[in-house]
């Protein structure tokens, strides 16, 4: 039998026989599930070792206090691979920014200590250097709006257009006063030019995240809280690449340091949702095992006769496996490509209804082609090597008259 | 083995026995006969006397226990399953008593069916030719009809043409007539007539005293033998 007599036929079964519709239906629905978990695992882990690969804080060690804290800064600064040591209250200061404050955005920025040595790597404009004032480096897609708990309502600020703008901090001033945090009435203010753009995303800094200079960052701090004499504050060491974060804290350590990563991966969590992405998709091939299992069973019984039949008009069981395995596969393939048109529908609805969270969170989705590969295995082999098993043992063990006697069993 | 030539069947010493729940059940028991080109015949006997079963084996559709089986001067035991197929796909049209239509396909879908296994037609000429024994089976207009929209006199002539499709020698037929009404009875023994005279070896199982009435020879099949009626 030919390949495109066999193609004709099938497809002709395939168009009028609607009992084919509730396998393809079901093929559908396991593509969209295998497909969509395939995805939803590869970005979840792809967007971690991103971060982790790109944050500083996956390079960067909190160092405890030590006695002799004058002496730490040069201790720490001196072991191999150290960027930069700073003093940890001076890592970041959320501040309202009346610029900003407007019926969009609530005007509160997340300011960052900068130096040369810390920037982000990419910045469209100029750096700053340690000791400069009055510069900073914000996103380039900005959003100054920390309060996670309200909707986003708003597009993000064009960075583009905010190059070479000002922005003014406002800080009520505290001041410690025989060993008490007293408010005063001064208010602290400082302009601050926007020198350049870095991209939050590129770097896992949030967007409303600004960086300033760390002599900047020390007087504001400085005058707006001080502090306090009696606690000793730990410092971060910035570390230049993540490869050596486990020399140094050990090297930090002979020193008589105690230091941890600043951030760090929750490999409970991670393994846990790998295996609820491995047990949706097992249970997925089993139920479709199980499913293509009846439903051949069914098909086979049911058509016994009629293999009987094509029997008798001088077909070989090997034509009429093959004209059932290739109207499976024809039916998985067709399955699979609706199944991928759902999913793409629901991909593109998801990333459009997820945009700003996934903007806000430095989360990239995207497609892979494993998940493609994967799923289109899965559905394509199940149910034809099923039918395989199923229908060659069924065809091989009885004689043709035997298959048209099944016409009356049913 | 070449057997006389004009016997395009030839049946020696058939044996074919069942087995059921360990008991064995004798059938046909040493038969023999032997079928020419050209002729009609009818088998007939009572219900359960094997007719069926031996028109199977004539067909190619079931095993012998025992004894020689000759188409056309060719011992069939041996063959393969694969030679089997090959020799009801050239030599063998066959006829059933419930149509055996396949539900999903056209009339001439159906008459089409064993042409798919023929590599030297084109669709093209195997559409023609299958609108062509429709034809010349009074369906001229019943090419686009599925089963379930044909007679049952209609449905029959579709199966005799999709037996036709590839021109065997041999035509087998259970009990052809059995679901159809007299009228239509008639016709179709008339065209399977028509069909030995055009030099074709035709077999008939029937139940029916009509028959008699078409055929050049008439069987009794009766305790596992052949006796000419
Ligand atoms: N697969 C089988 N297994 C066991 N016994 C069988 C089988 N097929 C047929 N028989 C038995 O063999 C005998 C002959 O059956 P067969 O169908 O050939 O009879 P028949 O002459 O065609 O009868 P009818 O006129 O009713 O169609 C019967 O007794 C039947 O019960
Ligand atoms: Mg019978």
């Amino acid at each position: 039998m030919s390949l495109k007599s066999s193609i004709r036929y099938i497809s002709i079964k395939l168009r009028r026989d609607k009992k084919n519709l509730f396998l393809m239906i079901f093929l559908i629905i396991c593509s969209v599930v295998i497909l969509t978990t395939l995805t939803f695992r590869n970005n979840y882990l792809k967007n971690l070792q991103n971060s982790i690969d790109k944050s500083i804080t996956f390079r960067t060690l909190v160092v405890d206090p030590t006695d002799d804290p004058l002496s730490e800064d040069e201790k720490i600064l001196g072991v191999n691979h150290v960027l930069e040591v700073y003093q940890n209250n001076y890592g970041f200061y959320d501040i309202n920014v009346p610029t900003y404050n407007t019926e969009n955005y609530d005007g509160m920025v997340e300011l960052l200590y900068g130096t040369e040595n810390i920037l982000p790597e990419n910045v469209i404009g100029k750096k700053f250097s340690k000791d400069d004032t009055g510069v900073a480096i914000c996103p380039i897609v900005f959003y100054p709006w920390m309060d996670g708990s309200k909707e986003m309502k708003n597009d993000y600020l064009d960075g583009n257009k905010l190059l070479n703008t000002t922005f003014e901090v406002e800080r009520e001033v505290y001041k410690f006063i025989d060993g008490k945090v007293v408010k005063s009435d001064e208010k602290y203010h400082k302009t601050f030019k926007i020198i350049g753009l870095y991209d939050n995303n590129e770097v896992y800094q949030d967007p409303f995240n600004c960086y300033i200079s760390a002599s900047d960052m020390k007087d504001l701090y400085d005058s707006t809280i001080q502090n306090n004499p009696n606690v000793l504050y730990g410092k971060f060491a910035v570390v230049d690449d993540r490869s050596n974060v486990e020399y140094v804290m050990k090297e930090l350590s002979n020193l008589g340091f105690t230091s941890q990563v600043q951030s760090y991966i929750d490999s409970k969590l991670i393994n846990s949702l790998k295996n609820t992405c491995n047990f949706i998709i097992i249970f997925t091939i089993c139920i479709m095992i199980f499913i293509s299992l009846m439903y051949i069973h069914k098909k086979n019984i049911n058509d016994m006769y009629q293999y009987g039949v094509l029997k008798s008009l001088g077909y070989r069981n090997k034509d009429i496996l093959k004209i059932n395995i290739f109207q499976l596969l024809f039916m998985s393939i067709i399955s699979f490509f609706i199944g991928i048109l759902i999913f793409e529908l629901l991909f593109r609805f998801a990333i459009i209804f997820y945009q700003k969270y996934f903007i806000y969170n430095s989360i990239f989705v995207r497609h892979f082609v494993d998940a493609y590969l994967i799923t289109l295995i899965i559905i394509l082999f199940i149910p034809t090597i099923i039918s395989y098993l199923l229908l060659n043992k069924k065809i091989n063990s009885q004689s043709a008259s035997a298959m048209l006697g099944n016409k009356n069993d049913n | 083995m070449i057997k006389k030539e004009k016997n395009i069947i030839f049946l020696n010493n058939i044996t074919k026995n069942y087995y059921l729940n360990g008991k064995e059940i004798k059938v046909l028991k040493n038969l023999c006969g032997e079928f020419e080109s050209g002729k009609f015949y009818a088998i007939m006997g009572h219900s359960g006397c094997g007719k069926t079963t031996l028109i199977n084996i004539i067909g190619l559709l079931d095993y012998i226990n025992g004894g020689d089986y000759f188409i056309n001067g060719l011992n069939v035991k041996n063959l393969s399953e694969n030679d089997k197929a090959y020799l009801r796909q050239k030599y063998i049209g066959f006829v059933f008593q419930d149509f055996y239509l396949d539900d999903h396909l056209k009339s001439i879908e159906n008459v089409m069916l064993p042409m798919m296994l023929n590599k030297k037609l084109n669709y093209k000429e195997k559409r023609a030719l299958a609108s062509k024994l429709l034809e010349s089976l009074d369906l001229k207009d019943r090419d686009e009809h599925f089963p379930k929209n044909l007679s049952g006199g209609e449905k029959q002539r579709v199966a005799i043409a999709r037996a036709l499709a590839n021109n065997p020698k041999i035509i087998v037929a259970d009990e052809p007539t059995g679901n159809l009404d007299e009228e239509n009875e008639k016709k179709i023994f008339e065209i399977l007539k028509d069909l030995s005279k055009k030099g074709k070896c035709v077999i008939v199982v029937s139940h029916s005293n009509e028959v008699k009435k078409y055929a050049d020879k008439v069987f009794l099949l009766d305790d596992g033998i052949l006796t000419e009626a």
